[in-house]
């Protein structure tokens, strides 16, 4: 067994750095070619800052955290952090520590506090950001040196790799060849809606979410793009992240507060607070569910629930 | 992290790291200013290692925070003050995870990470990255308890090996040998999902 089989940490450090040496590429890449682990390692710290992000939506808890942690100081009895509270926003605490916070975050715009600073995998050796898009090929032949020089003079040409399995048995090889990517065929607003909502019928919810995504970023603030944001939190309530599920209710009612779903807006909002034990603000939201829809056919659910949080 | 905190270099002049002496003598200003900046790096480690959707997380991060308060005393400036706190956050995050564990991995049985919305990078695969994180996860409760936080600091703050020597007090050999039976392990992790182990072929 070599050194590269053994891992390459350094040299996985100077990829994800952007550092790594010309002539380090191929080896790195016969090693993530047989190595799933490291091929995982390679884009795991950006897959969790990605995960990790703190956002505005935050602040409360923010807040909360850092009044509970000067509440602890001095006044407060040192044994109740042994199992952590749950510190109600209130007080003078609370409220010099919602300042401070305010004061050393900053509040407005849409930034997004991530943990790792700047997303520096984007210096990543093309090569191995090729790789961490397509799942390396073991044993690939390497491609031709002219090929490569037509690679580096005209960007627009990409050399593609098939991907090849990594698990026995092993697969027929696959020649590299190359791709000149054309600009897909641009559907329209409500072709991509329509095709997003046909997949999320069959059931196939990764290709609805993919389907309402390339809406959103090619069609941001048309109408179906709006209505999008209510599907897409449904769907997320119910099969992925709760946050974002509520990101996306949240994005729905900034935009149209008293727009046709702002009803169903409000009931996503308010299941994904409580789902993810926001309590306050969950409280706040059934409350202005029965404000401006006082008929809602979750009325008798709202009131339920408000009275749990009493 | 900067890039100097990255690759070992000289640390910047870190401006938190003045307010300690203040904090420490018990101004409670400086203490909360130490704390209000510290606090969202404390929740964002804590989100990873215990997954964005888990119940836990309010309390675990105030717990981290708690952790942080105290440990300031402790704080010889070997690395930014942030960095610090992070560190912390994955021990404290690490521990909760093991006490909380059995639930957890009950819980994320019926939690399907799935989908999220693209946010920065529209070319990645939401749902994708959420199958590779709780690959990650389910790892962190599988490894010994020195190889989860030395794989954890390796890959959740994405420490070089001598910095995780300097954090953990391990010779860079020893840090050397428990990534790379972390890694096996993920690697028999991987073989054994074949859901993960088609995420990382590119087919799913």
């Amino acid at each position: 067994m070599t050194t590269i089989d053994l891992h390459p940490e350094e040299m996985l450090d100077a990829a994800r750095r952007g550092t790594l040496a010309a002539g380090a590429v191929e080896d790195l890449r016969a090693h993530l070619g047989r190595c799933a682990a490291c091929r995982l390692s390679l884009t795991l710290p950006d897959d969790l800052q990605a995960e990790g992000a703190v956002t505005n939506a935050d602040d409360a808890l923010l807040a909360r955290m850092v009044s509970g942690a000067l509440l602890a100081t001095g006044g407060a009895p040192r044994v109740e952090v042994e199992r952590p509270r749950r510190v109600r926003a209130g007080g003078a605490g609370w409220a010099v520590a919602a300042a401070l916070f305010a004061l050393l975050v900053g509040g407005g715009g849409a930034a997004v506090w991530s943990m790792g600073g700047t997303a520096y995998v984007r210096k990543i050796v093309p090569e191995i950001l090729q790789l961490r898009r397509r799942a390396p090929a073991p044993e690939r032949p390497a491609a031709p040196t002219r090929a490569r020089e037509q690679v580096a003079a005209a960007p627009e040409i990409v050399p593609v790799v098939e991907p090849a399995p990594l698990a026995p048995p092993a697969p027929p090889p696959h020649l590299p060849r190359l791709h000149v990517p054309l600009p897909p065929p641009r559907a329209s607003a409500d072709e991509l809606f329509a095709d997003a909502n046909r997949a999320r019928r069959a059931g196939d919810v990764p290709l609805a979410l993919r389907r309402y995504g390339e809406l959103r970023r090619q069609f941001p603030g048309s109408r179906e793009e709006i209505t999008s944001r209510v599907v897409v939190g449904d769907l997320l309530l119910s099969e992925g992240p709760t946050r974002d599920a509520l990101a996306s209710f949240d994005g729905y009612l900034a935009t149209s507060p008293n727009g046709t779903l702002a009803e169903e807006a409000l009931v996503g909002r308010a299941s994904a607070l409580m789902r993810l034990g926001r309590r306050d603000e969950e409280r706040e939201a059934w409350t202005r569910l029965l404000r401006e829809h006082p008929d809602s056919v979750q009325g008798e659910r709202a009131r339920r629930r408000l009275s749990e949080l009493r | 992290m900067s890039a100097a905190e990255r690759r070992g270099g000289p640390l910047a002049r870190d401006p938190l790291a003045e307010l300690l002496d203040d904090a420490n003598a018990g101004n409670r200003d400086s203490l909360g200013r130490i704390l209000a900046a510290t606090a969202p790096a404390v929740l964002s480690v804590v989100r990873v290692i215990l997954g964005s959707d888990n119940p836990d997380v309010p309390d675990v991060a105030q717990e981290s925070l708690l952790a942080v308060k105290d440990a300031l005393r402790s704080f010889r400036g070997e690395a930014s003050l942030v960095q610090y706190a992070r560190q912390i956050a994955v021990r404290t995050a690490l521990a909760a995870r093991r006490g909380r564990g059995a639930r957890d991995r009950l819980l994320e049985r019926f939690r399907r990470e799935s989908a999220v919305l693209p946010t920065e990078d529209p070319g990645e695969d939401p749902v994708l990255r959420a199958r590779r994180t709780k690959a990650f996860r389910g790892l962190l409760d599988e490894l010994p308890e020195e190889q989860a936080e030395t794989f954890a600091l390796r890959v959740v703050l994405d420490y070089s090996l001598d910095q995780v020597a300097a954090v953990t007090g391990a010779p860079v050999n020893t840090v050397r040998s428990r990534v790379r039976l972390a890694r096996e392990k993920l690697k028999q992790k991987i073989e054994a999902d074949p859901e993960l182990w088609d995420v990382l072929r590119g087919e799913a």
